[in-house]
């Protein structure tokens, strides 16, 4: 530390220095000293100018020397520094300037480069006592101009270190490249200190740009900007260039040079006066893409270690670009694949099979909606479990449990089907039938890696087989009780007609011979006889459901009631019978003489069970209601109201093996003679002809029970009308017809005794030559249906046209071919069927005639 | 001589030459600058190193001053580093962060530590007959520990201490808002010249 008041330096002497030596070392350090001194007298005349001084101010000493400091460096004034001066000189105090505060007390240059500079200095005015000389005030000037513009590149690139820091924080955080470039930008501005910024990217193919983002001006300003790469102000800049050559450009404008080149950024950029730019290319995949610019209103800013800074910058912001772009490709393929995933899930929940897939352990992976109603297991509580648990499937018979369908699949490495008879077990126990398949999954590399199942519950299927197996059953039955009934109802036509000759005849007989003579009692057996024959040839008819008799609303108890009391009469006292009645006047479409028939018949079948043993015979009516489902499935009837007629016996029950057959005609189990294995048949004709349904429950050794149903009416009963009719006489004259001559011969007789003129032909063709001679001889025809060459209908016809009103009754034994509402509708006056009754007859030519003369 | 009323005049004092550097503070930066002295008291110069570790534990910049006249003594002046790169980033937001000041900082630390130490003892001078003769300041960025080691042999000298803890607010540029700088300044004198400096003041009625 130098003593500020000791003495001057120029003749320094100390207690310790010898005068001589203070003088050489004063002027060797005044000479030597890397520092500018300069000494001022009390006038503040300069009287001390050392070699540094002299040579940074081109100054030399003896053209100062003795010239006042402030005349010389009128500088120090118009600076207010002359205080300084004169504080120390007056009030010896030492002062301090500092660069930082007052850039330089004495003005001098230096050279630096090629630039010419003002000298920094740090300066320090020391008081001198002046004892010995005329120096008042010694100051000492240090050179800090390269040191501070070190300090300034060491700031610049600070700053641009702690831009590059922001831009990789930035980097870490930017979800877009919007948010990027104008972030980036902002960092260029606001930390890094330069004016203004901005970052453009090709458009197209060629070399121009389009701003995407700026700072230190607005954006509008550059919206419409687009950066072209001719010869306009817009492609002579160092951001074409930077694309062109794809190197960093940088470009120094010189004050005369500002407001002529580039004017299209000077008039962008406003008051920013830019004096030197930086371009630095953004590159990817080695392709330019566009620019990253700088631009600061300091000349000359773009120093090498800046510019490789700012490379790095550029760098920065090429590594975001790609990061951002790999990660909008990720998230991209990320919502693909979550959309296809969530599609395959969909899918997968909208198949209406089961589907499960497994890794290749075995492992669930995943269950579909109709896997877990199938199998009771959730995705959460399935996922990871193995498929065995979840998929617990064993044989229906065995109840073995079946092969891992995983290790099958995997074995084969093909679609495999599951065995025949697989039942599902579900968590909750409950089984269910299934069919299902196992497909290998394939990897990348083909190679499983795992398996996915599809199954589907079959029980409806197997339903819907078995209902389908009994319709075919049904119909093939269908199809064998039509055959039958059609060979029946040939055969029972034939046979009317033949047991109408012989009852007919047989009751001839009666009439001519006396009961005393013993062939009337032969005859009596004949007629009981053909009548018994009658009866079955009606009972066949009965069968194939062709009676022709109509069904009426009824009250079912009272028909019922009239059959049950016949009962007793018929049955052996060893059998009880019970009744339990339960319905008063409920009505149902039916048959009277048919329901007879029914109860009849299978009380005599159910009391036959017992003639062994005996027992007891329950006949049980009783009204019930029948819902939708149990009507449909269990007697397939419509739901409703029906009457249940149930007929149980306590015989021995009917062997199971046989137990399909029972309703088949001409099966029976009686020995030969004692059945015609029609009974049966016949019911389930009647009942299903009155659009009711017969079911049998039996089991060896508990008895057998007959359930009926049939559906009960609104309809208003009909009123029994009275059949004790008395035989009406006549004595018309009457065109009999019928091909079969015994018939003719028997009907004729028949008519006849009767009172009625009768002719009897067995020609349709005759007989209408026989009207056409003498129409209005006859008062009434009778004709057979069914003739060879012109059957009955069309013999009326042809009678019709000759004389309209003439009274035509027609006989068949087959109601199929005509019945009374057709022969109405043909206009004929009457229908009977075969074999005709003398009563019945008499009774319906009385009828036609009497309506004809009315 | 009553303690408390002595170092209610030191105070005083102080405050006053205090005072005088703020307005040159504010003169030379062109900003409005306050000091504050929250607190004024005499130590012996034994305890400075001590009590400067306790406070001022960071490396921290000292500026030291001799001065000679009447009064003989020494006058440090010591900010920690982090204060004084606030007051250079105060007065120059631009100013580049390191860990040690730059020369350009330590010039213009010297620069204010000069004016606030020269009018500090320049008051007390003042009260003194005859006047005062300053050396140069120096300026050195050290820790407290190293600092006093190597100025052992020159606090020899001294046996008492005034320490002046000094806040400087310097208002932030074109604004009304303030950074505060805390420091430490120590006016060290011998027991002769501590108790003459007293003698003075008594003798000009001030205690």
């Amino acid at each position: 530390m130098i003593p500020t008041d000791t003495a001057s330096l120029p003749h320094m002497s100390s207690p310790f220095l010898s005068e001589a030596i203070a003088s050489e070392l004063s002027v060797t350090l005044l000479e030597g000293v890397g520092c500018g001194i300069i000494g001022l007298d009390r006038d503040f005349g300069i009287i001390l100018w050392n070699e540094w001084i002299g040579k940074h101010s081109s100054t030399q000493a003896d053209s100062i020397l003795g010239k006042n400091i402030f005349d010389s460096f009128p500088s120090i004034k118009e600076k207010n520094q002359e205080r300084y001066l004169q504080q120390c000189m007056f009030e010896r105090i030492p002062v301090l300037l500092s660069p930082f505060f007052h850039d330089f007390l004495i003005p001098l240059k230096i050279i630096k480069g090629d630039r010419t500079l003002s000298m920094k200095q740090s300066v320090k005015i020391f008081p001198v006592s002046g004892t010995k000389s005329d120096l008042s005030v010694v100051i000492v000037i240090q050179d800090l101009t390269e040191q501070i513009i070190h300090e300034e590149i060491i700031n610049r690139l600070t700053r641009v270190l702690k831009g590059i820091r922001s831009i990789n924080k930035l980097i870490t955080r930017v979800t877009s490249k919007d948010e990027l470039f104008e972030g980036a930008c902002k960092i260029l501005i606001e930390k890094i200190g330069y004016d203004f910024s901005w970052i453009g990217l090709i458009e197209g193919e060629g070399f121009e740009q389009k701003p995407v983002a700026v700072s230190g001006i607005k954006m509008e300003d550059l919206d419409e900007l687009v950066l072209l790469s001719d010869h306009s102000d817009y492609g002579r800049g160092a951001a074409i260039e930077a694309i062109k050559t794809g190197k960093p450009q940088v470009k120094i404008i010189e004050r005369n040079e500002a407001d002529s080149l580039s004017s299209t950024w000077q008039g962008i950029t406003g008051p920013i006066r830019h004096r030197s730019s930086c371009s630095l290319p953004l590159k990817k995949d080695k392709r330019v893409i566009g620019t990253v610019n700088v631009y600061s209103n300091e000349e000359n800013v773009f120093y090498e270690e800046e510019l490789d800074l700012l490379q790095e910058v550029a760098q920065d912001i090429e590594f975001a670009i790609a990061t951002l772009e790999e990660r909008e490709q990720r998230q991209y393929f990320q919502m693909a694949l979550a959309g296809e995933k969530e599609r395959l899930s969909v899918t997968l929940r909208s198949i209406g099979d089961g589907v499960i897939t497994t890794d290749i352990d075995g492992r669930v992976i995943s269950v579909n909606t109709v896997a877990e109603t199938l199998t009771g297991w959730t995705q959460a509580e399935a996922e990871g479990t193995p498929l065995t648990e979840v998929f617990n499937i064993v044989n229906e018979h065995t109840r073995e449990s079946c092969e891992n369908p995983v290790e099958k699949v995997l074995k084969s490495g093909k679609i495999i089907g599951l065995a025949n008879h697989t039942v599902l077990i579900a968590k909750d126990g409950t089984e269910k039938p299934i069919g299902d398949s196992g497909a290998p999954i394939w990897g990348k590399e083909n190679t499983p890696i795992g398996v996915v199942m599809v199954f589907r519950d079959m029980s409806e299927q197997l339903k819907n087989k078995i209902e389908k197996e009994k319709l075919l059953e049904d119909l093939a039955q269908s199809q064998k009780m039509e055959s039958i009934g059609t060979l029946t109802a040939g055969i029972s036509h034939d046979f009317n007609n033949i047991l109408g000759i012989i009852v007919g005849n047989t009751e001839l007989a009666l009439d001519e011979i006396p009961q005393w003579n013993p062939a009337h009692s032969y005859l009596e057996d004949i007629k009981t006889a053909s009548l018994r024959a009658t009866m079955i040839v009606k009972q066949l008819l009965s069968f194939t459901r062709n009676t022709g008799n109509k069904l009426q609303s009824m009250e079912i108890c009272a028909v019922l009631k009239d059959a049950l009391k016949f009962l007793r009469s018929t049955i052996p006292t060893t059998i009880k019978i019970q009744l339990d009645i339960r319905v008063t006047d409920e009505t149902v479409l039916a048959d009277p003489i048919q329901i007879n028939q029914i109860i009849m018949n299978l009380c005599i079948n159910a009391s036959q069970a017992m003639t062994q043993t005996g027992g007891t015979l329950s006949v049980k009516i009783e009204k019930v209601v029948l819902e939708e489902n149990e009507a449909k499935d269990s007697y397939n009837l419509k739901n409703g109201h029906h009457i249940k007629i149930s007929v149980n016996d306590t015989g021995p029950g009917i062997d199971p093996a046989i137990i399909d057959r029972i309703f088949d005609p001409y099966f029976t189990t009686k020995e030969v003679g004692k059945g015609s294995g029609m009974g049966l048949a016949v019911v389930q004709g009647i009942v299903k002809n009155h659009n009711g349904s017969i079911s049998v429950n039996s089991s060896a050794g508990h008895g057998t029970t007959f359930t009926i149903l049939f559906p009960m009416t609104d309809q208003e009963k009909m009123i029994e009308k009275d059949t004790s009719e008395k035989t009406l006489m006549g004595t018309e004259s009457v065109l009999l017809v019928d091909d079969e001559i015994p018939i003719v011969k028997m009907v004729k007789r028949m008519l006849e005794r009767l009172g009625y003129k009768v002719n009897g032909v067995n020609s349709s063709q005759d007989a209408l030559t026989l009207f056409r001679e003498n129409p209005s001889h006859f008062d009434l025809v009778i004709t057979d249906m069914t003739m060879p060459h012109m059957t009955g209908v069309m013999l009326s016809e042809k009678i019709m046209e000759i004389r309209p009103d003439i009274p035509i009754i027609i006989c068949t034994g087959h109601s199929a071919i005509v019945d009374e509402e057709k022969a109405q509708k043909l206009g004929l006056s009457a229908f009977v069927m075969k074999p005709i009754d003398h009563l019945e007859i008499s009774t319906v030519i009385r009828k036609v005639l009497d309506e004809t003369v009315q | 001589m009553n303690d408390g009323i002595e170092l209610d005049i030191i105070t005083e004092l102080v405050n006053i030459g205090i005072g005088e550097a703020a307005a040159s503070l504010s003169d030379l930066t062109q900003r409005r600058v306050l000091i504050r002295t929250p607190e004024i008291k005499i130590m012996n110069v034994a305890d400075i190193s001590e009590y400067i570790e306790t406070n001022m534990q960071s490396t921290g910049v000292y500026i030291a001053q001799d001065f000679e006249g009447p009064v003989t003594g020494k006058t440090i002046l010591c900010y920690t580093q982090e204060c004084s790169q606030s007051l250079i980033n105060i007065l120059d937001p631009h100013a580049v962060k390191t860990s040690s000041l730059t020369v350009s900082a330590m010039a213009t630390l010297q620069e204010i530590g000069n004016i606030v130490m020269v009018s500090c003892i320049t008051t007390i001078g003042d009260m003194m007959a005859g006047s005062l003769k300053f050396y140069m300041p120096s300026a050195s960025l050290e820790t407290s520990r190293t600092y006093f080691q190597n100025l052992i042999k020159d606090m020899e000298k001294f046996d008492k201490a005034i320490m002046v803890k000094n806040d400087m607010a310097i208002a932030q540029d074109k604004s009304d808002k303030t950074d505060k700088i805390e420091g430490y300044l120590f006016i060290l004198l011998s027991f002769d010249h501590f108790e003459k400096v007293v003698v003075q003041l008594r003798e000009k009625n001030l205690v």
